[in-house]
C-alpha cells in the first residue's frame, strides 16, 4: 500500500499498479465517509484499464474521502486521508475541496428566494487580471457548450452579471452556424430574457437524440490503443487458408488423453498457440517492433490471446509459449481467462505479448483485418472452421478449412516474408504431428 | 364513467375492494353506522356487516396495532385515522412495526396494511388538525405514502394500496372531498410509484403532490396566458418518489419548481430537489424552487391562515423567479 504519513494522518494515493498505467478510477468506497476503519481494512475499490483493485487503509483511523465515487484521478494524487481525530476533517477538507458556496440559509428567516445558483467557471484565456477572473453559467448552459465544442468567451449571457444561460448558448450557436462572423452575443443585454426568448432554437432541435454513456477506463484505454495503432504503423493484412482436418484428428485425441488424465480441454487456439510460437523461432521479424530507429527481435515468445469480456477485451499472455506443453499453454489460459473475467488479473498477466492471437471464428467470421496491438509487429486473426469440399486428381474431397488473417507492420518486415511465415503456420496446421520433433 | 365527489371515490374503492377480497376489513372511530368522520365509509357496514366494517374507541394507537396484528395473519385491513396530525399518537406502531415486519422476518411476514388519513387547510382548523406530516413518513424505509390529488388518484391509489403487501399511507386532503370529477366506474388501479404529468409545457416544471396539483394546474393557467408554458407533474406517491418522470420533463424545460402544501423544512421537496441537485444538475438552467407553508404552526385566524399557507400566487411567484434568476 503506498501512504504517506503526515503526523497524525496518512494519505491513501492513487497506486501505480503497472508500468502503463496512468490513472484509476474509484469505483467504489466500502466504509463511509468519516467512519473508523482499521489498518489492513479494504476500504475502497479501483478501476484501471486492465483491472479492479481493492486498496486497504494503511492505518487504523477516521476515512477522510477526498475523491467521490466515479473519479478518475493520475496516479498519485491523494484520495483519501487517515486521521486520527474526527475534529480534525473540518479542517482537512477545507484545504482538500474549494472553498463552498454561502451556507445554507435558515427556513424560518427567508420565503422563496435565496441565492441565485451559478457555477463559477475559471475563465479560459481571458486576458490576465480582470479582477474577477470567472464567468457565471448555469449548468445546463455549460453542458450545452461542452457537448456543442462552443468557447465559452464566444458567449455572451444574458443574466445579472453576465450570467450565461441555455438561451444564450443556443443563440451563440446558431449564429455560429449561420457563418456570422461577428461575436455572438445579444443586443438586449440587460433586459430579463422573456420566455418566448427562451424558446428552442429550431436548428438545435434537429440534431439528433441520443444516449450519453460515459467512457469506461477499459474503453477509453482501448479506443486510445486503437487509433494510435492505426496512425502510428503501417498495416497490411495478408489472408490464407489452411486445412484443419488433421489438426483437428489430433486435437480430439488429445482431447480424450487428457479427459482421462482429468486435464483441461484442449482446443484449436491452444493447438495454434503452439504452432505461431513455434514459427516464430524461425520468423523472428514477426516476433518484433519497430520502436523509434531500431527494431527490436524479442527473445522470448509470449503470445497474448485477445478474451472478449462484456464491454472490451483484455489480452492474457502465454509467456514462453514456445517451451510449454499443450496441456500447460491449455490450463494457463483457462485460468487466466477466468480471472479475466471476474477482473481479478493480476496486470502483469496483460503486459509483455510479443505477438498476439484474436478468434472471430465463434461468431463465424471467415477473414477480419486485425489490428496491430501496441508494441508488437504482428497479429494472427482466426477465423471459423468450416467444410468445404476440393477438386482434386482423385475427385472431390471433403476438408475442414480453417481462415487465417495475418496484420503485419510493414515498416519492419515486407509482404514476402510475412507471407512465408503465414504458409509456415498453415503447413504446421495441415501437418500437425510435425509437433512432436519440436526440440520443447 | 359518472362524475363523482372525491369523498364518494374513496367510498367507491373500499366498496370495490370488500366485494373482491373478503380479506380487506375497516377498522376506525365511526367507520361504522355513522359512516365515517367525513363520510368515506357510508353504507359499508350495512353491506358488510360489523365483523368487516369495525368501529373503534378512540385510541389510535390500539387500533393500528390490532390492524398490524391482523395483516401479519393474512387481513388486508384499511384502517381510518381522523387527521393525520393524529399519527403522533401512531409513529410506534408504523414505525417500529409496521415498517420493519417484512424486514424482520427476511420476508416471511406480509404486511397489507393501509392507513387512510388526510389533511387539509383553509377551514381553521388550527394548528393540531391541518398539518401535512407525510415527510415525517417517507423518512422511514418500509413505508409508501400516497397523496391522491382529486377522485380519480383517489380511487386508483387507494385500490392499489389494498392490494399492496407493504404498509401504504394514503393522505387524502379533506378540503376535496367534495371536488368531483369524471372517475372511471370499472376496476380503476394506478400504480402506486409512478408520477403523472398533468399537463404539459415546455418552460418551466412544476412538480407538485396532493391539493397542490391543483394549485399548480390553476398557476399554469394563469402563467399560460402571459406566454408562459408550465408542465404541471402530479407526483403522486411521496415515498417512492418518481424522479425519471420529473428527470425526463427537466430535460426539456430545464427548470423546476416543487410544491407541496406541507412546510418547505425537510419536506418531500426537499429530498426531491437534493436528489435532483445529484442526479440532474447539468440539465439545470436556474435555481430548484420549492413553494411550501412557512416554517410555523398552522393559525386559526382565516387572514393569518392565508399568510402562511402556499397557493397558486406563491407558485406563479416561483415560476417567475426561476424564468427570470
Amino acid at each position: 500500500m503506498t501512504e504517506a504519513s503526515e503526523g497524525a494522518q496518512s494519505e491513501v494515493i492513487m497506486p501505480r499498479l503497472g508500468l502503463t498505467m496512468q490513472e484509476g478510477t474509484i469505483v467504489q468506497w466500502s466504509k463511509p465517509q468519516g467512519g473508523w476503519v482499521n489498518a489492513g481494512e479494504v476500504i475502497c475499490t479501483i478501476e484501471t484499464e486492465k483491472i479492479t483493485h481493492e486498496i486497504e487503509a494503511p492505518r487504523s483511523g477516521y476515512l477522510q474521502i477526498l475523491q467521490p465515487e466515479g473519479t478518475t484521478v493520475t496516479v498519485g494524487a491523494v484520495i483519501a486521508r487517515i486521521l486520527a481525530q474526527r475534529e480534525a476533517m473540518a479542517v482537512g477538507a477545507a484545504r482538500a475541496v474549494e472553498a463552498p458556496g454561502p451556507g445554507p440559509e435558515r427556513e424560518a428567516q427567508k420565503l422563496p428566494g435565496g441565492v441565485p445558483a451559478a457555477v463559477p467557471v475559471p475563465r479560459q484565456e481571458a486576458g490576465g487580471g480582470d479582477g474577477r477572473g470567472r464567468l457565471e453559467i448555469s449548468p445546463v448552459a455549460l453542458r450545452m457548450a461542452q457537448d456543442l465544442g462552443l468557447p465559452l468567451e464566444r458567449i455572451q449571457g444574458s443574466g445579472p452579471r453576465g450570467r450565461i444561460h441555455k438561451a444564450d448558448v443556443l443563440r451563440a450557436w446558431q449564429q455560429l452556424r449561420e457563418g456570422s462572423s461577428q461575436p455572438a452575443a445579444v443586443d438586449a443585454v440587460s433586459t430579463a430574457p422573456s420566455p418566448a426568448a427562451m424558446a428552442p432554437v429550431q436548428s438545435v432541435a434537429s440534431l439528433p437524440a441520443y444516449d450519453r454513456e460515459p467512457l469506461t477506463p477499459m474503453r477509453r484505454r482501448i479506443a486510445e490503443h486503437m487509433l494510435s495503432s492505426l496512425q502510428e504503423t503501417a498495416q497490411l493484412t495478408l489472408m490464407m487458408e489452411a486445412d484443419v482436418t488433421q489438426t483437428l484428428q489430433l486435437r480430439a485425441e488429445l482431447q480424450q488423453e487428457q479427459q482421462r488424465l482429468g486435464g483441461a480441454g484442449i482446443t484449436i487456439t491452444h493447438l495454434l498457440i503452439k504452432m505461431v510460437a513455434l514459427a516464430l523461432h524461425e520468423h523472428r521479424r514477426l516476433n518484433a517492433a519497430l520502436v523509434g530507429d531500431e527494431i527490436r527481435l524479442y527473445r522470448e515468445i509470449n503470445i497474448g490471446v485477445a478474451t472478449a469480456l462484456e464491454d472490451g477485451l483484455l489480452v492474457p499472455v502465454i509467456r514462453g509459449a514456445d517451451r510449454k506443453s499443450l496441456a500447460e499453454i491449455s490450463a494457463e489460459l483457462q485460468s487466466l481467462a477466468e480471472q479475466a473475467r471476474s477482473g481479478r488479473l493480476p496486470p502483469d498477466a496483460l503486459a509483455g505479448a510479443t505477438f498476439t492471437i484474436t478468434n472471430l471464428g465463434a461468431q463465424g467470421v471467415d477473414y477480419f483485418t486485425p489490428i496491430l496491438p501496441r508494441g508488437q509487429g504482428a497479429v494472427l486473426g482466426v477465423g471459423r472452421v468450416c467444410e468445404q469440399v476440393r477438386a482434386g486428381a482423385e475427385g472431390f474431397q471433403r476438408y475442414s478449412r480453417l481462415g487465417l488473417s495475418l496484420t503485419f507492420d510493414h515498416r519492419l518486415v515486407d509482404g514476402e516474408p510475412a507471407a512465408r511465415f503465414l504458409a509456415r503456420v498453415k503447413y504446421l496446421l495441415e501437418h500437425p504431428w510435425t509437433l512432436l520433433l519440436s526440440a520443447h | 364513467m359518472a362524475e363523482k365527489r372525491y369523498v364518494r371515490a374513496v367510498n367507491e374503492a373500499l366498496c370495490e375492494e370488500m366485494e373482491r377480497d373478503p380479506a380487506v376489513c375497516l377498522l376506525g372511530v365511526d367507520v361504522g353506522a355513522p359512516g365515517g368522520p367525513f363520510g368515506a365509509t357510508r353504507g359499508l357496514q350495512e353491506r358488510f356487516g360489523p365483523q368487516r366494517v369495525r368501529d373503534t374507541p378512540i385510541s389510535e394507537a390500539a387500533v393500528v396495532g390490532l390492524a398490524i396484528g391482523a395483516a401479519t395473519l393474512g387481513l388486508r385491513p384499511v384502517v381510518e385515522i381522523m387527521f393525520m396530525d393524529f399519527l403522533a399518537l401512531v409513529m410506534d406502531q408504523l414505525v417500529n412495526q409496521a415498517a420493519k415486519m417484512r424486514y424482520m422476518t427476511g420476508g416471511q411476514a406480509k404486511l397489507p396494511l393501509v392507513v387512510r388519513t388526510q389533511t387539509g387547510y383553509r377551514d381553521s382548523a388550527g394548528p393540531q388538525h391541518a398539518q401535512s406530516l407525510e415527510a415525517w413518513l417517507t423518512h422511514v424505509p418500509g413505508l409508501k405514502v400516497v397523496m391522491p390529488s382529486g377522485p380519480c388518484e383517489a380511487k386508483g391509489l387507494l385500490k392499489a394500496a389494498i392490494r399492496d403487501d407493504n404498509p401504504v399511507i394514503v393522505v387524502e386532503n379533506r378540503t376535496l372531498y367534495a371536488l368531483a370529477e369524471e372517475v372511471p366506474d370499472d376496476d380503476y388501479v394506478l400504480p402506486l410509484e409512478r408520477a403523472a404529468i398533468k399537463r404539459e409545457g415546455r418552460d418551466v416544471t412544476i412538480a407538485s403532490i396532493g391539493v397542490m396539483v391543483r394549485e399548480a394546474l390553476a398557476a399554469a393557467e394563469a402563467l399560460a396566458g402571459r406566454g408562459i408554458s408550465c408542465e404541471v407533474i402530479d407526483l403522486r406517491s411521496a415515498n417512492p418518489l418518481d424522479l425519471q418522470t420529473v428527470r425526463t420533463s427537466l430535460e426539456k424545460t430545464n427548470r423546476l419548481v416543487i410544491a407541496h402544501s406541507a412546510t418547505r423544512c425537510g419536506g418531500v421537496g426537499a429530498e426531491l430537489a437534493a436528489a435532483l441537485g445529484e442526479e440532474a444538475f447539468y440539465m439545470l438552467d436556474a435555481p430548484i424552487m420549492r413553494v411550501g407553508a412557512a416554517f410555523a404552526p398552522i393559525p386559526f385566524s382565516p387572514p393569518l391562515e392565508r399568510a402562511i399557507v402556499p397557493d397558486r400566487a406563491a407558485i406563479i411567484a416561483a415560476v417567475e423567479r426561476v424564468l427570470a434568476p
